[in-house]
């Protein structure tokens, strides 16, 4: 009797997670379609549709936040970087998140800063912030503002740096973020394009793989992009492509994007400030936020959009090898599930339209519980074939109709890369890109599956040290500090915490 | 079913997915060769026509025409000399040069440009739009005009319709004035603000002649348009006076920010500035702002007591504009050094402390 019950129940669960590869292959190809039918439209547009608007002064001004923590060596770099940006109004606000060396005093120093003493640092933002101890603008920049505050982490900088901010729409950057010349432009061309009515309360772009390519004075064109040597980055190149390009089209068609990168978007200060701002101490602070923005959207019945640019706006620098990415990848495993978990009432709730519907299950099923749905299914298969349960042959073909169904995936995202974009332009370049999207589900989705499954029990089991990761600034200007390479620069990133421990 | 069954799907999907595979890496490939080829021969050729003693540069050197300029070649030519000619307008050529290139736009492109105005292709029409801008074709008026017919209402085609009506406007061309209503309705302002700004000569001097029966939208946009264009005639003076008395306070502000970048103010305005400062606070925050800058830049002595006031506004950028203002005045280093040292609100004190020791700083390193 037990033999029987056991062998129903496996039968059961088979059937369940053929269910389920279903209905997330039927999600894919709905996202596939989606981007194909964007980017197909788009193909081979001349670039100088920008040329009009960047001379000019019709873009609306941007507050740049960044907060900077023990970046003496970099920051009057990135600072220099960012005051030379393709980009007609704008302010600079460093926020200096109470670093423990000089970054406050180079920056005074350097930039001939003195304090102001009334500027009210206040914006309606309903969160304790860390206390300010001055606020100093440059006299030779009047657009450059430095605020040294006590230390309070990333998000506390970030929500410090919003209260400082005087345009509508501020920009948020991650530390290691390398930008395109003309990423500002790119990234709000939707909020000047914003029809009657219609607002954007917040827009991101692609990020690329920095890894392999030249950058020139902080900033990185597409002319200057190359494929890293390195099997690892290639890797990530085709899974970011994948990520971005077929993966946020979609979701932004249908205004049902949960993602805005915290390496680089724009924001509409009010609307963050009413959302309540960043969310401190916990480690996906730009998808919570963005979540947090799709429930004020609903709850003022408002037409407000989220809105995603496929151009590649900023650049990124990749881990090289399995032990960093590893740490990175059940890093965002525990992010995605603070974040869902934090707003489950959101989860199949019809008060929040297809967010609710539509995409938060999106996020759980698939990119939270996949990778524990993947290991079961291994599992099942394994169990069956000891068990005596399943017919070998079908298994193992049924699991290749998958593998390549995966690859098939990714192999498209190259293909849309091309019709758009054209950064890879050596032949060579494409072949490696196109045989490692097809080998992709051969070895990276399995160990990456078992990193997330490994994530997410961490999350479950409540781990949460190592977060609160501060902002550096290091590769708008400068590159890693003296003496550390690409691979302990980028283990010192991950591992690195602003908030004093 | 059972399982042969199954493996037979399964494997007929196998075969379709493997086809499929291959079939991206052959267009990949393909796509990537040709452009690889295309883009080279192209370089090849815009450097031909580059060259100091070719045709082209004669020409648009001396206006010399030679017959084997006018040879006609295949798209690979046209888009060599596209090239060319951008990267020539783009290095700011002079008049006579520009005047050059548009010319023989016209006559090279006008065909190839009215055909893609209308291709299947979205980014066909759009790339041949922006081309059209670019080399001022106006003669290709009906053809735009046309496309903008055959637009359906849905919004899908805004991106389209926008580029439309930018180009007739920036090819100063009345009938671009029709579909004002239009862009009113459907654009945002930076949008209709890159329509009104190329706008010039006898086409902007009606607009500016009909702004009471503009949209709303519209009217406000132009204000803004002519502050960044820099646009100082009588009748845009007379037009931004005007609308400082506009019931929108929107238009009124915009209105006092292109007076404050025009410099002056006829002595009514003036009086009309005097008696909105003497309302103070009942004035909301955004336009007392631009009260101040306004007074700072006409610096009559009649408003000197009131931005003295505003010295100590409760918003801080009112405080800020008006300190700067004020020490723009004749004597108003002493008077920001007395503000400084005397004032009794706090705020003023410190505003007054700051805008000197920025005023000390540009005068140390200018």
């Amino acid at each position: 009797m037990w033999d029987e019950l056991i062998s129903d129940a496996h039968r059961i669960f088979g059937y369940v997670i053929m269910l389920y590869v279903a209905l997330s292959a039927g999600v894919y190809i709905f996202m596939y379609a989606a981007a194909a039918r964007s980017l197909w439209r788009d193909r081979d547009l001349s670039p100088i549709q920008y040329s009009a608007v960047l001379e000019t002064e019709l873009v609306p001004p941007l507050s740049i936040v960044v907060p900077a923590y023990n970046e003496e060596i970099n920051i009057v770099g990135s600072v220099r970087s960012l005051l030379g940006i393709n980009y007609k109004q704008f302010e600079i606000v460093v926020v200096n998140d109470g670093s423990k060396d000089r970054t406050a005093a180079i920056m005074i120093e350097e930039f001939d800063m003195t304090a102001i003493k009334d500027r009210v640092s206040f914006s309606g933002l309903k969160r304790e912030t860390k206390p300010i101890r001055a606020v100093y603008r440059s006299l030779r920049h009047p657009n450059l503002v430095l605020v040294d505050k006590e230390n309070g982490g990333k998000a506390d900088a970030l929500n410090v740096g919003i209260n400082v901010a005087r345009y509508p729409y501020f920009v948020s950057l991650d530390g290691d973020t390398v930008l395109d010349p003309d990423a500002f432009i790119k990234v709000v061309k939707p909020i000047m394009d914003a029809r009657p009515g219609e607002e954007i309360i917040a827009t991101g772009g692609s990020v690329g793989i920095a890894n392999g390519s030249r950058v020139d004075s902080g900033y990185l064109s597409s002319d200057s992009v190359r494929l890293s040597d390195k099997p690892l980055v290639v890797m990530q190149v085709v899974e970011y492509l994948r990520g971005f390009l077929m993966g946020r089209i979609g979701l932004s068609r249908y205004n049902m994007l949960l993602l805005v990168s915290g390496a680089f978007g724009v924001f509409n200060k009010k609307w963050v400030v009413e959302a309540g701002g960043y969310e401190t101490g916990t480690i996906g602070e730009d998808m919570e936020l963005t979540v947090r923005l799709h429930e004020e959207i609903r709850r003022r019945k408002s037409k407000a959009r989220i809105v995603y640019v496929p151009e590649p706006v900023c650049w990124t620098e990749a881990p090289e090898s399995f032990k960093i990415l590893r740490r990175q990848r059940t890093r965002w495993q525990r992010g995605l599930f603070e974040s869902i978990w934090k707003h489950r009432n959101m989860i199949f709730n019809p008060r929040y339209g297809k967010v609710g519907m539509l995409s938060m299950p999106m996020f759980l099923f698939i990119e939270l519980l996949g990778p524990l749905v993947e290991v079961f299914g291994y599992a099942t298969v394994v169990f069956g074939f000891f068990m005596d349960e399943i017919n070998v042959r079908v298994s193992l073909s049924l699991a290749l109709m998958m593998l390549l169904f995966g690859s098939l995936v990714s192999t498209g995202a190259v293909l849309f890369e091309e019709w758009r974009f054209h950064n890879y332009n050596r032949l060579r370049d494409v072949f490696r890109l196109f045989f490692y999207a097809l080998s992709e589900s051969f070895w990276y989705r399995p160990v990456l599956t078992l990193w997330r499954t490994h994530g997410l029990l961490q999350a479950i089991r409540g781990k949460r040290h190592g977060w609160g990761e501060m902002t550096r600034v290091n590769v708008l200007g400068a590159g890693p500090k003296p003496g550390i390479g690409p691979e302990a620069a980028a283990a010192q990133r991950e591992g690195a915490s602003g908030i004093e421990q | 079913m059972n399982d042969s069954a199954i493996l037979e799907v399964v494997w007929t999907a196998i075969a379709v997915l493997l086809l499929l595979i291959f079939l991206v890496l052959f267009y990949l490939v393909n796509r990537k060769v040709r452009r690889g080829n295309r883009r080279k021969r192209i370089r090849e050729a815009a450097d031909r026509l580059n060259a100091g003693d070719s045709p082209l540069s004669v020409y648009l050197g001396s206006g010399e025409r030679s017959r084997r300029l006018d040879v006609s070649g295949g798209p690979l030519r046209r888009e060599a000399l596209e090239t060319t000619l951008l990267e020539r307008l783009a290095v700011s050529a002079s008049e006579t040069e520009r005047e050059r290139i548009f010319r023989f736009a016209a006559v090279q492109f006008a065909e190839e440009y009215d055909r893609l105005l209308h291709a299947r292709r979205w980014s066909d029409r759009m790339n041949a739009l922006l081309h059209v801008e670019q080399f001022r074709m106006a003669a290709l008026e009906d053809s735009i005009v046309r496309r903008l017919g055959e637009l359906g209402a849905e919004t899908e085609s805004d991106d389209e319709r926008f580029l439309l009506i930018r180009t007739l406007s920036s090819l100063q061309l009345d009938v671009s004035l029709d579909y004002l209503d239009t862009a009113a309705e459907r654009f945002s302002e930076l949008q209709l603000m890159q329509i009104l700004r190329p706008m010039r000569g006898g086409l902007l001097d009606r607009l500016i002649r009909e702004t009471d029966t503009l949209p709303r939208r519209i009217a406000r946009c132009l204000i803004d348009t002519l502050r960044l264009e820099n646009i100082r005639t009588n009748e845009v003076l007379e037009l931004l006076e005007r609308s400082m008395r506009s019931d929108d306070p929107e238009m009124r502000i915009r209105a006092l920010k292109a007076l404050a970048n025009f410099g002056y103010l006829t002595p009514e305005a003036s009086e009309r500035l005097e008696s909105r400062m003497a309302e103070g606070e009942a004035v909301a925050w955004p336009e007392r702002l631009m009260h101040a800058r306004l007074a700072g830049v006409v610096r009559e002595e009649r408003f000197e007591p009131h931005l003295e006031r505003m010295i100590a506004d409760s918003s801080y950028e009112v405080r800020r504009e008006a300190a700067a203002s004020l020490s723009k005045y004749r004597d108003g280093h002493e008077r920001m050094r007395r503000i400084a040292d005397e004032h009794p609100d706090r705020f003023a004190r410190d505003i007054a402390a700051e805008t000197l020791e920025r005023r000390a700083y540009e005068r140390h390193v200018g």
